[in-house]
Formats: structure tokens, C-alpha cells, sequence
């Protein structure tokens, strides 16, 4: 047994956070939440505070000369975390305005522990202290004064076995924060990075003493719920994945809902693959994804559509609108333009644990770019890698388009190397011939399955996809001029 | 907490028109400072000022302590019904103008509580 000691963690009660911080925050720790005007420093310290208080562990709020107190009350009573029951008893609010105008630290110090002596909070929150550092400096005190306050306030915190939170605007780069910074255990950051019209906020746990916290900048979004923080990392791995996990000798095949593909695909798409189907626009990509899900409606297996298009017109199809209006497929549709890949995971896993999908359609990942916010229309790749991760996790079987237009000199299969996160691909062209645009597909890959190596003529009618059951006649068709092998 | 001051001219109903101001005024204060205070109650006697015109004279204090020192001279300053009637409109627009800002149930948590504090203490003081 060791006698080191335990590090109590409270959870912060912030979708996301505790994550980030390496299991939530250590007891009677003294924090730094930093940031810019605006970039959600008071929500987040309310959203905590209304998270961890309770009778036996109370909050003092300070406010100083930042947003006035009744202003701020207004305004963080609209958030769903915000309980007017625990205003009065377990959370109480105390102006330090005057007693900031009137003195100096040991002023402010001193009534700080007089409300901490009355109270016996076991949580304490100083908003802004960005206000009580500026006002002192005013004054005749210096860096010195003000290091030496912040060590006596976390001194004293400490000693009263509080969990401690100075808010205030600083940015990580601030000289000014520094003597915060080196005294305070644990400092998190949020930003909001401005790019081409577009606003994603940030956070950034810089540092957190004794525990082993998530380094980087994470996506967050503030809701009427509150803050919700999106922890870039991959889902954990599969079972089988780890040491004694069962393993899976017969995959389960997924019927696409078209036999010859079926047949191409020695008995279906295997069970958990993501296939990729890319063709030129009018190649059917659509109509493939919608007799996927189709035929998983028959076979009385729910599915999830992802659309981004300008606007529903998939639902034009009668037989995708009534697999919608039944319930049997859910349609995840956003309307922002400034989508994070954390926020589009975020609905899609809840669309498919609330209603127990087992197929996934995405239509399609070449329109997905104009949804998201600069920063993921950059890296398509990693968007689309962290997806089928999440997919994967799920063990649902995916199919998801691409455009892609033939320039008929070279055969690309997708863009941005997508096609290296497939699964499976089935590559969509067109080809010319008897004075008719002909269609034609293949299957170019399925990993850990064998698969036909046909190239199949295909046509469209009401039904659906009809593929010959059997390989062209044609030579040429990669090259756009297909021409019959006599010939 | 501030005691009210007693002395000629002064009801038993009027120190306890002033002292449920300075319950108030205690519970207020540590939230909104003095000049939150000072600013609310200097804003309620200009809304009641058409009625009261006395009220709407009341000086701009910037200490909680010295606004009800004001406020008590000035009820003491008219007749005992009319005091109780100003002070009953001054109460009601200071706890509207606190509605209004921060929403009707925050408000009345936040005065429940300075009416029990009031309560509590008149019992210990019976005691």
C-alpha cells in the first residue's frame, strides 16, 4: 500500500472537460480560467460551480469590477445548469467592487478570508482577477505585491481545503499572467479562433499539477445547456481489438440491396465496413445509398442518412421519405456552415445509439467540405478518418459517396486519398459508346475479402441499379471510348 | 446589520419600515455593492417621483448606510400614513426594478431571504 496521497477529483459537471483535465479536477486545487472577453470564462466557471455545489460543499462567488453582479445573474440564469435553488444556501455571490477601490491587496485579502470565514465554502471563484491584478497595479504595488497576494490567496484557499478559480482575460502569452501562472496548479484556456467568417471556440488545459491532462486545443461550443467540449481523441478500440477479446472467424455480409453487386461482393459488404462508392455526377450514388438503406428496412434493421446538400431534396425520393416518415431511417441534416467534425460526430453517435442503427448512409463527403469550418474543409482526410473511427467503434456498416469527374487519362478513385480510409470501394464512370453515355462499374477493393474484378455495365431505372451479370464486352472504358472487343 | 435609529418623531411603525430597508440593504449589498445598491434605490425614487415628490429629492448617496439614513429622514419628515404609503411604493418599484433585471424568482429568493434573516433575528432578540 502506498502512502502517497490521493488526489481527489471532482467532476466538473462540463460535457467533455473532465476528460481533457486527466479525470476532472484536483481538490482544493487553485485554477487559472483564462481568456479573451467573451470567450466564455464566466459560463464555464458557473456551469462548474453550479455542478459541484451542494450543502456540504459550498461556492462563494466574487465578482469584481468586471460584469456587474446583477447583470451577470441575468444573464447566467438563462443557462439550463443555472439553479436559483442553490442561490442563497449553497452558492452565494459577494461584491468585492468597493473594498477593490478602497484598498489594496491585504485590503482585498482580508475580506476575501473574512466571506471565507463566514461561509466556509469549500469551492471559491474570483471573477475577474484580472480586475484586482490592474486595480492594485494602479496603486503603488508591483509584480512582486501581486505575486506575493496570489501566493498568500492560495496560501490561505489551501488551508481552508478549498478548490479555488481566479477568472480572468488574459491570453497565454500575457507577461502580466505570469505570476498567476506559475502559482496556480491548473490553468484552462479558451480562444476563439476567427477564420474566414467563421468562429470555433477553443480550450486548452496548459496545465493541470498531478495529473496526467489531454494537451492541445480542443473544439467547445456554448449552448443553452452550457459549455460542451469536444475531446479530440479516437474512440477506444474494438473488444476483439484487445487481449482475449473474442474474434470474429465468419464476418457477417450486408446485403446492398443489389443482388449482382451482392454476388460481386462474394455475398454482401461485410459487417462493420466502411464502402466508399465514387463516380461522376448522375452515376447513381445516390440512388445507391438509398437502396442500401432500403434493403436494411426490409430486412427490419434501422439506418441513420447524413445529407449534406442545399437542402433536402434526397427526401424527393417517395421511398426514402417514407423510410423517414416511418421511423425506419433518421435523417441527420445540419443547417450550420461552420461545422466542427466534433459537433456532426456528436449528433450522428446520438442518432445511432438513440435509435439502434445498424446502417449508415453519408451523401457525400464531397459536399461534406462546404459544411464544415475552415479548419476541417482543410484536412477532409482527417475529418473523414476521425468519422469512420467513430463509425467503426459503432459497428455499423457505412456507405458513403464522392463526386469524382473522370478526366479519363488517369483512374482516381477519390479525392484528398480518401480511398485509403475505405474499407471498400466501387468505382462509379462513365464511358461512351454506339452514341450512347454508358455505365459502368467496379469493385476495386474490399479488405480481407476476395471480390469480383469485373468491370459491369449498369443502368438506372425506377427499380433502382441493375448490373449485367457479367464483365463488359467492352475494352476501354477507364479511357472513356469503351469499344467492343471484335472491334 | 445597520440598526435603525430611534428619537423624537419616530414611530415603532416607522423603525420597522426602516429597518426591513436595512435588511434589505444587507442582503443586497454584499451582490451589488453599495453603488448597486445606491443606484436601484435612487432609480425607484425617481419612478415614484410623480406621486411622491419629496422622494424624487432624495440625494444620490454612495453608501447604503447613508441612503437609508436619508430615506429615514425623509419619512419621518410627513405623516405617518404617508410614510407607510411611500414606503410601501418605494418597496414595491425597488423589488419590480429587481424583477425586471435578474427575473421574478431570483428576486424573491434573494428577498425571502432578507425577510427571514429579519425574522430570525427579531426572534433572538426576544430571547
Amino acid at each position: 500500500m502506498s502512502d502517497k496521497v490521493t488526489l481527489g477529483k471532482l467532476s466538473t459537471g462540463v460535457p467533455g472537460l473532465d476528460v481533457l483535465l486527466g479525470g476532472g479536477l484536483s481538490e482544493f486545487s487553485f485554477n487559472l480560467i483564462a481568456g479573451a472577453p467573451g470567450s466564455g470564462k464566466t459560463t464555464l466557471a458557473h456551469q462548474i460551480m453550479f455542478s459541484l455545489a451542494r450543502h456540504d460543499r459550498r461556492a462563494l462567488f466574487f465578482t469584481v469590477l468586471g460584469e456587474p453582479p446583477l447583470k451577470m445573474l441575468r444573464y447566467q440564469q438563462q443557462y439550463s445548469f443555472f439553479d436559483m435553488d442553490m442561490v442563497g444556501s449553497c452558492v452565494r455571490y459577494v461584491n468585492l467592487a468597493e473594498d477593490l477601490r478602497a484598498g489594496d491587496f491585504s485590503g482585498v485579502l482580508s475580506r476575501i478570508m473574512k466571506e471565507v470565514e463566514s461561509f466556509s465554502p469549500s469551492l471559491v471563484f474570483v471573477d475577474s482577477f484580472r480586475s484586482v491584478a490592474q486595480t492594485a497595479r494602479a496603486g503603488n504595488e508591483g509584480v512582486a505585491d501581486l505575486q506575493s497576494f496570489i501566493q498568500d490567496l492560495g496560501t490561505r484557499m489551501t488551508s481552508w481545503q478549498a478548490t479555488t478559480f481566479l477568472i480572468g482575460e488574459y491570453l497565454h502569452s500575457d507577461v502580466e499572467a505570469n505570476p498567476i501562472m506559475t502559482v496556480a496548479d491548473g490553468m484552462i484556456s479558451l480562444s476563439q479562433m476567427h477564420d474566414q467568417n467563421s468562429v470555433i471556440r477553443k480550450i486548452r488545459v496548459v496545465k493541470m499539477r498531478g495529473q496526467a491532462h489531454l494537451a492541445g486545443s480542443h473544439t467547445f461550443r456554448i449552448t443553452g445547456d452550457g459549455v460542451r467540449v469536444y475531446p479530440r481523441v479516437l474512440p477506444p478500440l474494438a473488444d476483439e481489438r484487445l487481449s482475449g477479446g473474442d474474434v470474429e472467424e465468419e464476418v457477417q455480409r450486408i446485403a446492398t440491396g443489389i443482388a449482382d453487386l451482392d454476388e460481386m461482393l462474394q455475398g454482401g459488404l461485410p459487417q462493420g465496413h466502411a464502402l466508399l462508392v465514387a463516380g461522376p455526377s448522375g452515376a447513381g450514388k445516390t440512388i445507391f445509398g438509398n437502396n442500401f438503406l432500403r434493403e436494411g428496412v426490409r430486412l427490419g434493421e434501422k439506418g441513420v442518412a447524413v445529407f449534406f446538400e442545399k437542402g433536402s431534396s434526397s427526401l424527393r425520393n417517395a421511398g426514402l421519405a417514407r423510410m423517414v416518415q416511418a421511423g425506419d431511417v433518421s435523417v441527420v441534416e445540419s443547417r450550420m456552415i461552420d461545422l466542427t467534425i466534433d459537433e456532426l460526430l456528436d449528433e450522428l453517435t446520438a442518432t445511432i445509439e438513440r435509435t439502434g442503427a445498424r446502417r449508415v448512409v453519408i451523401d457525400s463527403l464531397s459536399e461534406l467540405g462546404l459544411y464544415l469550418a475552415p479548419e476541417g474543409r482543410n484536412q477532409l482526410r482527417e475529418v473523414v478518418f476521425r468519422m469512420l473511427a467513430a463509425l467503426a467503434r459503432l459497428n455499423v456498416t457505412v456507405v458513403m459517396t464522392m463526386g469524382m469527374d473522370d478526366d479519363f487519362t488517369r483512374l482516381r478513385l477519390s479525392q484528398a486519398d480518401i480511398a485509403y480510409l475505405a474499407d471498400a470501394i466501387v468505382l462509379m464512370r462513365f464511358g461512351e459508346s454506339g452514341g450512347q453515355l454508358r455505365k459502368f462499374l467496379a469493385v476495386v477493393k474490399v479488405r480481407g475479402s476476395g471480390h469480383s474484378h469485373d468491370l459491369r455495365e449498369y443502368t438506372i431505372d425506377a427499380d433502382g441499379i441493375s448490373i449485367k451479370p457479367f464483365g463488359t464486352e467492352y475494352e476501354g472504358v477507364v479511357h472513356g471510348l469503351p469499344l467492343t472487343r471484335s472491334t | 446589520m445597520m440598526t435603525s435609529k430611534g428619537g423624537p418623531g419616530r414611530s415603532e411603525g416607522h423603525a420597522h419600515l426602516i429597518d426591513s430597508w436595512r435588511r434589505l440593504a444587507d442582503q443586497l449589498g454584499p451582490l451589488i455593492g453599495d453603488s448597486g445598491f445606491c443606484a436601484m434605490f435612487g432609480r425607484a425614487c425617481r419612478v415614484v417621483g410623480p406621486e411622491y415628490k419629496w422622494l424624487a429629492d432624495t440625494a444620490p448617496c454612495k453608501t447604503r448606510d447613508t441612503q437609508i439614513n436619508a430615506l429615514d429622514e425623509m419619512l419621518a419628515s410627513v405623516a405617518p400614513e404617508h410614510a407607510l404609503a411611500a414606503h410601501a411604493a418605494l418597496l414595491r418599484t425597488f423589488t419590480e426594478l429587481l424583477d425586471a433585471l435578474i427575473g421574478p424568482a431570483l428576486a424573491r429568493r434573494l428577498l425571502d431571504a432578507a425577510g427571514r434573516d429579519g425574522d430570525d433575528k427579531n426572534e433572538q432578540e426576544r430571547k
